[in-house]
């Protein structure tokens, strides 16, 4: 692997855990291309991460699916309340997909403006404010 | 006897008709509720998916939910 990209791997992953600490309900936090592939996670060692990532990349396509269909052109966010908790998605400039889970009682409004945070520094650390496919 | 069948019919016909009704308002589904799925789209509204594309992301969610949460 390049240096450059490792280096690039490095800042996503560390960008993932300054949100898990700055956002205490945060149980996890990943970055997911739109091509599925999982650029970085908060994830525990034996989470089945592929699985975890084709998953998210599933929940994106959705997402994007029900945004064109209502004259966007991509989701900007979304939130997905279950039993267990909360799972939320950012999208990402490229086409990625910052996703995070948190507990059922947690404060969404502040953990997604966290997120959000997060993405935008995503997206100038891997160069796609400006579109550039993840 | 042919009048006690007849109220029976009437009982189950009603009975059938209310959980019909329940279901059709899912008050018996365990699927997701309203404000349970929302999407932001980039141009800032905010939709909720109609019901089966909430249904299929709200499964999606609770897997992610059980093996990352």
């Amino acid at each position: 692997m390049a240096e450059g990209s490792a280096s690039a791997a490095d800042q996503v992953q560390q960008a993932l855990e300054n949100l898990r600490g700055l956002s205490g309900e945060l149980d996890s936090a990943a970055l997911v291309s739109e091509g599925g592939e999982l650029m970085g996670s908060t994830l525990a060692p034996g989470v089945d991460q592929e699985r975890y990532a084709a998953m998210v990349r599933a929940l994106a396509g959705i997402a994007r699916r029900v945004a064109r269909e209502n004259g966007g052109a991509e989701f900007a966010q979304a939130r997905i309340r279950e039993e267990g908790g909360y799972v939320l998605l950012v999208g990402l400039g490229g086409g990625g997909t910052l996703a995070g889970t948190t507990g059922p009682d947690a404060r969404v409004g502040l953990v997604l403006y966290d997120m959000r945070n997060t993405a935008k520094e995503l997206e100038r650390m891997l160069g796609s404010e400006g579109g550039r496919r993840l | 006897m042919k009048k006690a069948l007849g109220r029976l019919a009437l009982l189950g016909a009603a009975a059938g008709a209310a959980y019909a009704l329940r279901s059709y308002l899912g008050g018996g589904s365990a699927g997701p509720k309203k404000g349970d799925v929302q999407i932001v789209l980039d141009t800032g509204t905010i939709v909720e998916p109609g019901p089966s594309e909430a249904q299929e992301l709200a499964d999606i969610a609770r897997k992610v939910l059980e093996i990352g949460g």
